[in-house]
């Protein structure tokens, strides 16, 4: 069952040098019970696409400026605010890749976790604590009851990584966005909150959208995964035959560039230049300057090929069956 | 047999921790706890953990950017671990270091010229007639256009400036270099041109790296043996490819498990292998400092230090599995 369909967004920021056009007609969706992995380098836009959902992209200058965000078939784009922020924290939340500067210093997690709750749920102080030491020992938090009263500083990044899980889904949201989760935490911690979110995905239905610049954490946790690069999506395929049949030039460079991908001390492959700046994206495709199958037609926008079961590249010469089969070995 | 570039016997790196009013010295962490390594000429050695293991303290103490409070550092045989002033500043021309971050390891006032530049003409390595010359090589051998040298760091991606920061490092041929997490804040694409130009740049001038990182995978690329820390204590060490096939301590077989693979599996893994977190270094468990969360500990393990030792000529293991067994 889908759960949430982007069709077609922009999102631009309008600054004194010029207008970014940091998302620019990006179209994917997110089903029930489902990890949809939506990858990238810095500056693709993922991040962008993650607040404009929630309609927390800073105005001005940023501005969402087309598309429509449907999220159990109403429009989040066109929504009254104030619809919009019984939605927000209750049916969809969110976790920043920052768990250190996310939570208030001057409030004990509990006092933070208790807020969300009476304003979504009405619970009053009672039933709140008991549903807080619930979500607490959910998300792994040894001592519970202890730790409703400690403060930020008084835990570590893991921990206040699961905080921020634990507010996010207090109100049993259907749909979680989670942006860069893990990237602040240590390998052994990123495990353990990664194993969460699988599980809730399994136990609870809950669908989610995990922003993350990893192919590791994709291939362990995603079930579909979107591909962006400058503001546009360049593949989406389910987990397996993005890995195994990647399509679009700039996924195959970006699997390929992986360590994994090579024999320990060969040379790594490498996509040349650099991710193209937002003031001058170039026409047509916009990877298509650091290409090595660019050809003239590349000016021009490139069509969507559809390559397989849900599985599509926007690309004028994609790689195609099995044509690039076994390039992760 | 060769004689180490580098050879760092028990070091010891302490700091102290203050509280109250007078700010009394209530404590000191162990961030580095007699360590001894060996680093060979051209040799990769890479040094992982967990944030608060305390490898970038063992690697600036290892080059002298930090002052050791026990132990000894030999560089090619000279016990540099008490040189001072203009020794100290001699032989930093020796060992150099790529920090992590392109951004502030850059002075922004600087043209890319002053920053390369000024380290040459300060250790004599070039005079004001040809140190231009010597640059645009420097530039060109980094993959950047030799006119890069009169523009400002703020003009370049950051993929540009850590290749900035390694020729900064490089121009002074030094024999050492440290990478602290030198390709750790940049992009996939871009970081996999890094590591070809510092294997590159190692094959043209059999350099040593000391390479500090937390990305296993990049490490398992780079290196030619992996030192293993935990909360200030060497783990493990051994040759790359027998530690990430045959790891011996349970810290590194649960880092290695930790590690997430680019290619999906199915059935799904479960993740965890260890339980909890990185306890804090003021205060670390008794023993051996892995037993509250190793799923292997022992009794004894509360309590005893397990020595290094050694699997075989070239891999040592600090656990009481690994202890030979008395009668």
């Amino acid at each position: 069952m889908k759960l949430l369909e982007i069709h077609d967004l922009k999102t631009h920021f309008f600054t004194d040098a010029g207008i970014l056009p940091s998302v620019d007609g990006i179209s994917f969706e997110i089903n029930q019970g489902e990890i949809l992995g939506v990858v990238g380098e810095s500056g693709c836009g993922k991040s962008v696409t993650a607040m404009s959902i929630l309609r927390i992209i800073p105005e001005p200058p940023g501005r969402i400026v087309a598309g429509r965000i449907l999220f159990d078939g109403h429009d989040l784009v066109s929504m009254p605010i104030e619809a919009l922020r019984k939605i927000r924290g209750r049916d969809i939340a969110m976790i920043f890749q920052e768990p250190m500067t996310s939570l208030n210093p001057v409030y004990t997690v509990g006092e933070q976790l208790r807020e969300v709750l009476s304003l979504h749920l009405g619970l009053d102080d009672d039933a709140a604590r008991a549903r807080i030491v619930e979500m607490f020992s959910l998300v792994g938090i040894s001592e519970p009851a202890m730790r409703v009263d400690a403060y930020p500083h008084q835990m570590s990044g893991g921990m206040k990584q699961r905080v921020m899980i634990a507010m996010a889904l207090c109100c049993s949201p259907r749909l979680l966005i989670a942006d860069e989760p893990t990237t602040a935490l240590d390998v052994t911690v990123q495990a353990q909150i990664l194993n969460l979110l699988v599980k809730l995905r399994d136990e609870r239905g809950l669908g989610v959208m995990l922003i993350t610049h990893d192919l590791g954490v994709v291939a362990e946790t995603c079930d579909r995964v979107v591909v962006m690069y400058a503001g546009r999506v360049v593949e989406t395929a389910c987990v397996q035959d993005l890995f195994a049949h990647p399509s679009h030039p700039y996924t195959v460079g970006l699997l390929q560039s992986l360590p994994d991908a090579a024999k320990p001390g060969s040379r790594l492959q490498t996509i040349p230049g650099n991710v193209p700046s937002p003031l001058n994206f170039p026409t047509g495709c916009r990877f298509r300057d650091r290409c090595s199958r660019a050809s003239s037609a590349c000016s021009l926008e490139p069509p969507l090929h559809v390559v397989g079961d849900g599985h599509e590249v926007r690309c004028h010469h994609p790689y195609q069956g099995g044509e690039h089969e076994h390039a992760i070995a | 047999m060769n004689t180490p570039l580098l050879d760092v016997q028990d070091l010891k790196k302490y700091f102290p921790v203050r509280s109250g009013l007078l700010r009394r010295v209530v404590g000191h962490v162990h961030a580095v706890d007699e360590i001894s390594l060996q680093i060979m000429p051209g040799e990769t050695l890479a040094l992982v953990g967990e944030s608060g293991c305390g490898k970038t303290t063992a690697a600036r103490t290892m080059v002298r950017l930090l002052d050791a409070d026990g132990g000894r550092i030999l560089f090619r045989g000279q016990d540099i671990t008490h040189l001072e002033g203009d020794a100290l500043r001699r032989m930093r021309r020796h060992m150099q270091v790529v920090f992590q971050d392109p951004y502030a390891s850059l002075n922004p006032r600087r043209t890319v010229g002053e920053i390369i530049g000024a380290p040459m003409v300060l250790h004599g390595l070039a005079t004001a007639s040809d140190v231009n010359d010597k640059m645009r090589d420097l530039l060109v051998q980094v993959g950047l256009q030799p006119d890069y040298l009169s523009r400002y760091p703020h003009e370049f991606s950051g993929g540009q400036r850590q290749r900035i920061g390694i020729a900064r490092a490089l121009a002074l041929e030094p024999e050492l270099v440290m990478c602290d997490e030198a390709v750790s804040a940049l992009d996939v694409s871009v970081q996999a041109q890094i590591i070809n130009l510092l294997a590159d740049l190692q094959a043209g001038r059999s350099m040593s790296y000391l390479f500090v990182a937390h990305n296993l995978s990049v490490v398992r690329h780079v290196a030619h043996r992996v030192a293993v820390m935990y909360l200030g204590r060497l783990v493990e060490v051994a040759p790359t490819a027998e530690l990430f096939e045959d790891p011996r301590h349970p810290y590194t077989q649960a880092l290695l498990a930790a590690m997430p693979k680019a290619h999906p599996v199915r059935p799904r893994r479960s993740f965890v292998r260890l339980g909890g977190e990185v306890p804090s270094p003021v205060s670390p468990p008794s023993g051996c400092h892995l037993h509250p969360r190793c799923p292997v500990a022992e009794a004894r393990c509360k309590t005893l230090i397990p020595a290094l030792v050694a699997v075989n000529s070239c891999h040592i293991v600090r656990c009481v599995k690994e202890l030979p067994r008395t009668a």
